[in-house]
């Protein structure tokens, strides 16, 4: 805070370009470690790790080339290194199961924007009721179970609603991201 | 690939994302991942749905994530150390407990409604049991006499003319902080309590009827006298208060309880214990003297000094931990170049988080630059710790005695930008900048603090305070969080909090009358149960409150430890003790611990494990209050004979929940101890009085465990 210049450590601050790469990586990262561990929590888990990792490392990032395939190299070896550390889990999935994965996330990697843009508006088109039940459920902690005993409906039921509701979405960021082609196709 | 076969994905990625798989659905998911290129892009397409719901919060992640990442970067990377991971996730984790909590406190709290209730919705019922002049003269004197005052406001608008600036002109740009531009400017005047009363009244029902919803019912008596005594006392009320006030059929007894309540030594020591916590957490004895401190609030409190001078003796005290109690603030917080003292100074009294502005401009206000952290913690850079070592006169030991003081020179404050470049920073506070030379009338940089806080015409101090003690009565603040009250925090009631922050500056910043205002409003009066069976239980329309339902309140360590000690049998005199309240420190201490973070952050265990808690309350505290060996409650219900099994449980429920059993739960509560009785005697040869002693035990100790118990609701 208010050492005197000449006491600030040798390593150099990362550059603006730096911590805006990594802000922009922030989200997609997540997915692509999601992808491969399916569950929420086990994902932030990893991500700090791999931010850790990233920011330790950050002088061997060479600028213009891809950060988004460096960080994603760091992430990928930080899952390993989780499953490693949880090999007694029995809900792991396989080694193979991981590469497909892997390689789809990167294809779709491109269009986490406008899938995030999409979500967006069709959260908005949701009836409120859905909208107010799937916003419940993505509140920090919040699992279907607790949303159901909080509502008093049985959980199975809640389940089903919440799978239709996560459907509903999925068309109508489809038919969205649909949309959007066809609109760069006319203009 | 087949529809079956995509149906079958989508269920396996539903069960994925609920966490209810089991390793053999993670194999079948597997299996058609890799089979099918297309069922491939679904699994991706869903789960990333799931993360996109999950990372955003649905739709709240814009404003997490930039801080998120703006939060992220330290200044140097040797701060970069395991422990500051990106705020993102220390934030959501913060969430993650407190929300779990909640909802296991709200589930189990639901479990214990009596079935039916039988009021009848009855907009007339609130004027039945309050008065409909709350200010007539069946009011104690203590209130009266004020409200027939409305004083005058003699704050300086402009405080500039007082303290001419060495340094003005130097630093001009940005020198207006507007505090709230966003707030509506109110007109509103203070009159009558029942002028006030009746605002909040028309704010509130004018929100109800725009958004649709019907307030909950009126609550009953046994509810209320409940969740009065737990918010005015912070304990429950003892049998013979509760009965008291379930019999009285005079009509004003809402209100002349709660003026009864405000009058007590019980509500100053209630405001002293929750400010002590706020001011210097449960946890640091170190370095401060909580109980000087909580003495001194409670003594501010119950004289009815005005909250602007407590803050003002707050921030501008000098002397010892022990001898001055609102030293203790600082001295708790000076440590780090007086960083905690800055963040906490803002956080506390003026509900502005301005922590994170100290490394870098805030990621979602516009103008909260890092200066303005600096020119706060400038303020600061006058104050000392002085150590000095004393001999003890009655034992001959020494001790280190803590003292602070201001100094006789002293120089501004320095921080780094983002970029690595060294600044100034000069003590300045809503536009003003203070001089060098220090008069007599503001002899040091924190008495000119403590004037600038309020300098303005609606201070913050004083919005702040009213949206503090509006959520410590009704469990939620116009603001979310409560202390977050930057303009790019949403005010649910912006009129009504403007409203009340002019009546309770007008009102000389008299924290008692604005405790009436709140609790004697029909918002305070309502059910914590929905009013229809069939509408959303939710309190809130999206994320905004209505307040047209009472929010179930977990009890604080403290009031679940007076609660206890008064279901035990203690007096309210006997709570104020100095041998009781040594035993609630040390009680205390195991839930709390301090952590040296730049905020002086504590841990507890009480939020967050409750299994450790029901421990706690299963261990010496119940114990205690279920024990025959003292005279106490039990005793005095269980002892007399002549008393039928249904009067003793009506008076154990009395005296743990405030409330008569329904009749369905007496007739099963009292099933159980005949059959307990019975089988005490016939197969564990007690004599009868033992036996049936044994079961009524077993009937307080099951209501003390209940959630009810634990709930101010």
């Amino acid at each position: 805070m208010s050492d005197p210049p000449e006491q600030r450590p040798s390593r150099p601050a990362p550059s603006d370009e730096f911590v805006q790469l990594f802000t922009r990586a922030q989200r997609p990262l997540y997915l692509f470690i999601l992808a491969q561990t399916g569950n929420v929590q086990s994902a932030e888990e990893i991500l700090q790790e791999t931010n850790l990792v990233i920011w330790a490392k950050l002088e061997q990032f060479q600028p213009g080339s891809s950060f988004s395939g460096w960080s994603r190299q760091i992430a990928t070896y930080e899952i390993l290194k989780y499953r490693q550390r949880n090999r007694r889990d029995k809900l792991t999935f396989s080694d193979e199961f991981l590469t497909a994965v892997a390689g789809e996330a990167v294809t779709q990697s491109l269009e986490i924007e406008q899938r995030r843009e999409a979500l967006q508006h069709c959260l908005e088109k949701l009836e409120p009721r859905d909208r107010e039940l799937i916003q419940q459920r993505y509140q920090p902690g919040m699992h279907g179970k607790e949303l159901a005993l909080q509502r008093g409906r049985p959980v199975n039921s809640i389940y089903q609603s919440l799978g239709r509701i996560r459907k509903t979405l999925l068309e109508c960021i489809h038919r969205q991201l649909a949309a959007e082609v066809s609109e760069i196709k006319i203009s | 690939m087949d529809h079956t076969s995509k149906r079958k994905l989508f269920s396996l990625v539903e069960a994925l994302c609920e966490e209810t798989a089991t390793a053999e659905d993670l194999s079948q998911l597997e299996q058609l991942v890799l089979q099918d290129a297309e069922l491939r892009r679904l699994y991706l397409e869903l789960i990333t749905l799931h993360g996109l719901l999950h990372w955003d919060a649905a739709g709240q992640g814009a404003e997490l994530e930039s801080s998120a990442v703006t939060a992220a970067f330290p200044l140097t990377m040797k701060k970069f150390t395991r422990r500051s991971q990106p705020r993102h996730f220390r934030r959501l984790r913060e969430i993650t407990v407190g929300l779990a909590v909640l909802v296991i406190l709200k589930l189990s709290f639901a479990y214990f409604i009596p079935a039916k209730n039988h009021v009848a919705r009855d907009p007339a019922g609130l004027q039945k049991v309050l008065p409909t002049d709350v200010s007539s003269p069946t009011n104690p004197p203590a209130f009266s006499k004020r409200q027939q005052m409305v004083p005058s406001v003699h704050l300086s608008r402009n405080q500039n003319e007082e303290t001419p600036s060495l340094f003005s002109g130097r630093r001009v740009e940005e020198s207006v902080i507007a505090i709230n531009p966003a707030a509506s400017e109110s007109t509103f005047q203070l009159g009558t309590d029942a002028e006030v009363i009746a605002r909040i009244n028309h704010h509130l029902n004018r929100e109800w009827k725009q958004a649709g919803v019907q307030p909950a019912v009126m609550a009953q008596d046994p509810e209320w006298v409940r969740r009065v005594y737990l918010d005015l006392a912070g304990r429950i009320p003892t049998r013979a208060e509760a009965g008291s006030f379930l019999a009285s059929s005079q009509k004003t007894k809402r209100a002349v309880l709660v003026d009864r309540l405000l009058s007590s030594r019980d509500f100053s020591r209630r405001l002293a214990t929750v400010w002590t916590n706020l001011l210097v957490g449960r946890a640091r004895e170190t370095n401060v003297d909580r109980q000087t401190l909580l003495n001194w609030l409670d003594e501010e409190f119950f004289s009815r000094r005005s909250w602007r001078e407590t803050v003002t003796d707050l921030v501008s005290a000098r002397g010892t931990s022990q001898a001055s109690g609102p030293a203790n603030f600082l001295l708790a917080h000076l440590n780090n170049e007086a960083v905690p003292a800055t963040a906490i100074t803002s956080r506390i009294f003026l509900c502005e988080q301005l922590q994170c502005t100290q490394c870098h401009p805030h990621p979602s206000v516009k103008g909260w630059g890092q200066e303005r952290f600096w020119e706060l913690n400038a303020f600061f850079q006058q104050a000392r710790i002085q150590k000095s070592t004393i001999v003890d006169r009655k034992t001959g030991k020494t001790r280190v005695v803590r003292e602070l003081v201001d100094a006789e020179i002293f120089g501004p404050t320095y921080y780094e930008t983002l970029r690595g470049v060294m600044r100034v920073a000069y003590p300045k506070f809503a536009g003003v900048e203070i001089s060098k030379t220090l008069d007599e009338s503001h002899p040091t940089l924190r008495t000119q603090l403590a004037g600038l806080l309020f300098a303005d015409a609606h201070p913050q101090p004083a919005r702040a305070f009213v949206n503090r003690t509006w959520n410590l009565l009704m469990g939620r603040g116009f603001t979310f969080p409560v202390d977050d009250m930057g303009p790019h925090t949403p005010v649910s009631h912006p009129e009504l909090l403007e409203d009340l922050t002019v009546a309770f500056v007008q009102s000389h910043y008299d924290v008692a009358r604005l405790v009436r205002w709140i609790s004697l409003s029909d918002a305070y009066q309502l059910s914590s149960r929905p009013g229809d069976s069939d509408a959303s239980p939710a309190t809130t329309s999206g994320d905004r409150p209505l307040f047209h339902q009472m929010e179930a309140k977990p009890l604080a360590a403290e009031q679940l430890f007076d609660s206890l000690r008064i279901a035990s049998g203690q007096t309210p005199e006997q709570l104020r003790s100095g041998k009781t309240q040594r035993e609630r420190e040390q009680w205390l201490r195991q839930f709390y611990s301090a952590v040296d973070t730049e905020e002086n952050g504590e841990e507890t265990t009480f939020d967050g494990s409750w299994q450790q808690t029901l421990m706690m309350i299963n261990g010496d505290l119940v114990q205690r209050a279920v024990s025959m060996d003292h005279p106490g409650v039990l005793t005095a219900i269980v002892s007399p004979r002549g008393l039928s099994e249904a009067d003793r449980i009506r008076q154990l429920s009395l005296a743990a929940l405030s409330r008569y059993p329904s009749p369905g739960e007496l007739t099963q509560l009292r099933d159980l101890v005949r059959r307990s009785i019975r089988q005490r005697v016939t197969e564990e040869n007690l004599p009868s009085q033992v036996a049936l002693t044994e079961s009524l035990r077993d009937v307080y100790w099951a209501y003390l465990n209940s959630s009810e118990f634990a709930v101010n609701h």
